[in-house]
């Protein structure tokens, strides 16, 4: 929203392939893109709190690092590595970035010293769960036939915090359709309980890819 | 750009709004007014007598109007149900694609589409002036102008935009100097249908602690049942209007 400051280095595209889904009738879901896009957008808003360390991506006030995300892809982002740089005023309003290298005294040229790098903290991003609503049950992760029954829907992104409380950075009420008061905190909490085993698959999926060689990843 | 001449049906003072761009409203009441209380509201059904639907909707500085355009028949259109669309004009582009989805979900969810088969329904929600909470005043003047309109709807919405403090105190309608003066660190906009107790809207934005989160939206749901009062009012007042004679010069 406009009155959050929305610091956010990260930049979110969503695009479907026309033939992704028979819903998007060789469009591609521009709509549904765009839907997609905002809720990620209002559900990494607040990303700067969650992750400090993201605000090395912001270098001063006029220049920042931008990460691109692919939403399918969450584990590309656990082994990216980010050079630190200092920013240097140039002639003519301008500004140069100078990457920072670890100085060992010796007589090396910067060329070859290597660059100081940090890594993003993938565990405390949001995690996006959508729940349906579908007769009475609250399900997830639903598949095509059980989309075509759903009532109504809601998008809710879950972080984790310092303390042991939760926190809920976004909750959408999406595709039309009524719901009860009730059926909200319901759904509330299996979006919870679901993000916390998300969560917990995802560490340990990540820990078994940590000590593969680099440039081989589950993708390949 | 295609301008479009309209007619008023009442002098714009009548709506209570402060004229003269920038300049704010002179909020002295409003900065002390309490966390629980609604910023100064003007709710009106029907602004446009030769619009197919119109209303309006102020909150403090926000302000929205909303017109609509059907049901017309569109030889494109051939569904068993009404098409549905939501134009929004006045705030920037990502604002634009957030509120389209949320409005275009909780308007699709009242509206019989069914009984319009092959029509389709245009909403254009003109933002004046965004200053917090801009989503549920839309909601608001989109609601009025669907009962301004006369197209079959299950009920008219009502909506609330309650803020959450870094203490876990609740904030009714927080302005954008709100968000500040008062540390806010989330909120929620709720949107529902008060003849049928039913939700058709639940924006929850910011960080907002797992805990605080169901007393929030109750919070949010008692106070957008307090605005039903003055909705009812002003399209009560709108039908009065169309039933007396109109006024010659």
């Amino acid at each position: 929203m406009s009155w959050l400051k929305i610091v956010s280095p990260l930049n979110f595209f969503v695009d479907f392939s026309a033939n992704a889904s028979s819903h998007f009738a060789g469009k591609g879901g521009d709509s549904f893109a765009e839907e997609l896009t905002a809720a990620l957008r209002l559900a990494y808003a607040n990303v700067t709190d969650l992750i400090p360390s993201i605000r090395k991506m912001i270098l001063s006030n006029r220049q920042r690092w931008k990460i691109n995300v692919d939403v399918t892809v969450i584990g590309a982002l656990s082994d990216l590595s980010i050079p630190e740089v200092d920013v240097v005023p140039d002639d003519g309003g301008r500004s140069s970035l100078n990457l920072r290298r670890l100085r060992t005294g010796d007589d090396i040229r910067d060329e070859d010293l290597p660059v100081i790098t940090w890594q993003l903290e993938v565990l405390k991003c949001p995690i996006l769960v959508s729940v349906s609503k579908i007769g009475t049950a609250n399900v997830l992760d639903c598949t095509p036939e059980e989309e075509s029954c759903i009532r109504s829907q809601l998008w809710i992104g879950v972080a984790t915090s310092d303390s042991e409380d939760v926190v809920v950075t976004m909750v959408k009420h999406v595709g039309g359709g009524f719901l009860e008061m009730e059926s909200i905190s319901d759904m509330l909490d299996v979006a919870v309980r679901a993000s916390r085993t998300l969560r917990t698959s995802i560490e340990d999926r990540l820990q078994q890819e940590q000590p593969r060689r680099p440039g081989y990843t589950f993708l390949l | 750009m295609p301008t479009i001449h309209t007619n008023f049906v009442i002098p714009l003072a009548d709506l209570q709004s402060v004229d003269g761009g920038e300049e704010k409203m002179d909020t002295g009441e409003v900065t002390h007014r309490s966390s629980t209380a609604f910023r100064p509201c003007c709710i009106k059904c029907g602004v446009f007598s030769n619009q197919d639907g119109s209303g309006y909707a102020e909150f403090g500085n926000t302000r929205v109007l909303a017109q609509i355009y059907g049901p017309n028949s569109d030889e494109k259109w051939e569904e068993d149900h009404a098409k549905i669309t939501v134009s929004i004009k006045g705030v920037v582009e990502n604002k634009q694609s957030e509120m389209r989805a949320q409005l275009n979900s909780s308007i699709s969810a009242v509206i019989f589409a069914e009984k319009y088969p092959g029509k389709t329904i245009e909403i254009e929600v003109t933002v004046l002036n965004d200053d917090g909470g801009v989503l549920a005043a839309a909601l608001i003047a989109a609601s009025l102008a669907i009962s301004h309109s006369g197209i079959e709807a299950m009920g008219t919405m009502t909506a609330a935009h309650v803020g959450v403090t870094a203490e876990g105190d609740f904030v009714t309608d927080p302005s954008i100097s709100d968000f500040e003066d008062r540390n806010l660190v989330g909120g929620v906009t709720l949107c529902l249908v008060p003849n049928l107790n039913q939700v058709t809207c639940v924006d929850v934005y910011g960080l907002v602690p797992h805990s605080r989160l169901p007393s929030l939206i109750t919070t949010a749901r008692e106070k957008a049942l307090a605005l039903v009062t003055v909705i009812r009012k002003s399209i009560i007042a709108n039908v009065e209007q169309s039933q007396k004679p109109a006024e010659t010069f």
